[in-house]
């Protein structure tokens, strides 16, 4: 780790290659997403104009959706466990999500975003800073995993708890029954609005937490030697906790919580990039991307009554990966 | 409609039985509440729903006017002693089955998806109520209102209705039945996979000459109603005619206005 302040190796062959595998992946999906849908269409019928409504309108913002959200939560996880040194760290485990669904649900049912539609994303962003403040003051950074899933669990428990309110106080009847879009996201059916609306909030998150490697890189020497090398840790909290809450907390708005992407992924792509945080963040957002895109299509292709939710297939694929790392840390840390 | 006839055949037997109609009937219905408002006398109503009186779901609101109201609770009924109560079909089957206990007489009304079932189900209500006239007068009305609307022979334009959630007019319910009294094909029999909804690229698909919009809560945000502004329902060439949902919720001669509103979209 002693290249910790040594310009990236970022073009080192391993990680071109890994580019280059995630890259050629998430092509193949997103080609997989707009071909697949409620009805079966071929690339020649989706020229046709009612064909042309559907890719337009209903698969590419979906599959748009699915990018930025993706991307979001695979980057804010891998920028999150670097900055907390914990592998368990991830925007839906620490509550973040669930504190964004709750600023949206406000924003959302009592009319202020049809007023003000930029309203919803901010409310996401508003929503998840809550929820990263809360944590890094309850728990602090390198906190034990379980001091750090005990503040992520009261966090999330409580936004959940609020949101259930919220919705029962709204004024549409069907506001009640809406608490599995928050609690377990959806894709289907967003707009090209929903894309603009949070299209600039999520690149802005992306680009702080990009800006983090380095630092990230240096943290992992500890926090006097990384200020020796010249990092200022304040600087580096709030840039984590800024792009999360902007990346995730906007995303979250429109498309509901869904969580272990930012969990899995990471995990996944660690030994890849030799266990350095900073060389870990752009992968895990292409991995993020191609991983959601991946379980919205499972949600379109298992034929179920009414359409199967993201949330529900990351879960199955995240719960396993969860009880492995919170074995390995027990062996950790008896 | 044969829950209906049977009602009915059930009605005439018990009435014979019972010498004079009720004098306090209670409704826990709205559907209940607006047959009693039309066919009963003002001063044989005990109570009726709170939602009777809402503009936007009873089409008898101003008739409600100034009535005692209950929320569906047993005790708000049983301290009234009505002689008879009238339940719908999404009636508590718990408040229901606790005021039989308690001896009343409780006269359930099934969901009617047909003409014919509304027929049947106001001549039944008309008769226990003791006004058997003004059932007949209310159904000669509803008929001539249809037959005013009734559709030329011939090929028939598609309809769907689209509601919060994807939610559809499905086979079997009183939309249906209107929409093919209007002349129209219901185009959601065809697409519905059995849940009642038909997705949004489904309906994109097929694009209906007709698309039939207008729920209460259509305009209050929420994630179901979102779908009725999305663009790729605002692309589609149909046709759009709304129907206030209090026309076809339940089944009442109100439902022929209904089929007035759709019908008068044949000629466009």
């Amino acid at each position: 780790m002693t290249a910790a302040a040594a310009p990236r190796a970022m073009h080192a062959p391993s990680d071109v290659r890994l580019y280059a595998v995630l890259i050629a992946l998430l092509v193949v999906l997103c080609l997989i997403a707009l071909l697949i849908g409620d009805v079966a269409l071929t690339p020649a019928e989706l020229a046709s104009p009612a064909g042309a409504i559907i890719l337009q309108e209903i698969r590419v913002p979906r599959l748009l959706l699915g990018l930025l959200m993706g991307g979001s939560l695979g980057l804010s996880g891998a920028a999150l466990q670097g900055l907390l040194r914990n592998p368990l760290a991830e925007p839906g485990v620490v509550g973040v999500s669930a504190t964004a669904a709750l600023g949206a649900v406000i924003v959302f049912y009592f009319g202020i975003a049809s007023a003000f539609p930029l309203a919803l994303p901010l409310a996401g962003f508003a929503g998840g800073a809550v929820a990263v403040a809360l944590l890094y003051a309850l728990a602090g950074r390198g906190a034990s995993a379980v001091t750090l899933i005990l503040a992520g669990i009261a966090i999330a428990n409580f936004a959940s708890a609020l949101t259930a309110l919220a919705l029962n106080l709204a004024p549409s009847p069907y506001a009640a029954l809406e608490i599995a879009f928050w609690l377990l996201g959806s894709l289907a059916d967003r707009s090209m609005a929903d894309v603009a609306l949070i299209a600039a909030p999520v690149l802005i998150g992306w680009v702080l937490l990009a800006s983090t490697g380095r630092a990230l890189d240096a943290l992992t020497l500890g926090d006097a030697t990384a200020q020796s090398l010249g990092v200022s840790l304040g600087g580096l909290r709030l840039r984590v906790i800024l792009g999360t809450a902007l990346a995730v907390g906007a995303s979250v708005s429109v498309a509901g919580s869904i969580a272990f992407v930012g969990l899995v992924v990471p995990h996944l792509l660690r030994p890849f990039v030799g266990h350095e945080p900073g060389r870990l963040l752009l992968p895990s957002a292409l991995g993020g991307a191609a991983l959601l895109i991946a379980s919205d299509i499972a949600a379109r292709l298992i034929p179920t009554g009414t359409e199967l939710r993201p949330g529900v297939i990351t879960a199955l694929i995240g719960l396993p990966f969860f009880f492995a790392l919170v074995l390995a840390q027990r062996r950790v840390q008896p | 409609m044969r829950f209906a006839a049977a009602l009915a055949a059930a009605v005439t037997v018990s009435s014979a039985c019972v010498a004079a109609p009720p004098a306090r009937v209670a409704s826990l219905h709205l559907c209940a509440d607006q047959l009693l408002l039309a066919l009963a006398d003002r001063d044989q109503i005990a109570s009726i729903t709170f939602l009777a009186a809402e503009p936007t779901a009873s089409v008898m609101a101003e008739a409600a006017r100034g009535l005692p109201v209950n929320r569906g609770k047993a005790e708000e009924i049983v301290s009234l002693r009505p002689d008879l109560v009238l339940a719908g079909p999404f009636s508590a089957r718990s408040t229901v089955a606790l005021l039989r206990g308690l001896g009343g007489r409780v006269v359930d009304l099934p969901y009617v998806g047909s003409f014919e079932g509304i027929r049947a189900q106001i001549a039944a209500v008309a008769e226990l109520l003791g006004h058997p006239e003004r059932g007949a007068r209310l159904i000669a009305q509803m008929d001539s209102r249809l037959a005013a609307v009734a559709p030329p022979r011939g090929a028939r334009l598609t309809a769907a209705a689209y509601q919060p959630g994807g939610f559809t007019a499905r086979a079997g319910s009183l939309e249906d039945a209107a929409i093919a009294a209007a002349g129209f094909d219901n185009l959601a029999t065809r697409l519905d996979s059995g849940s009642g909804r038909v997705a949004l690229e489904t309906l994109a698909a097929s694009a209906p000459d007709l698309l039939i919009l207008g729920g209460e809560a259509d305009h209050l945000p929420s994630q179901q109603a979102r779908l009725l502004a999305h663009p790729a329902l605002r692309a589609l060439p149909s046709a759009r005619v709304y129907v206030p949902a209090r026309l076809w919720t339940c089944g009442g001669w109100f439902a022929a206005d209904a089929v007035a509103l759709l019908a008068a979209q044949r000629a466009r």
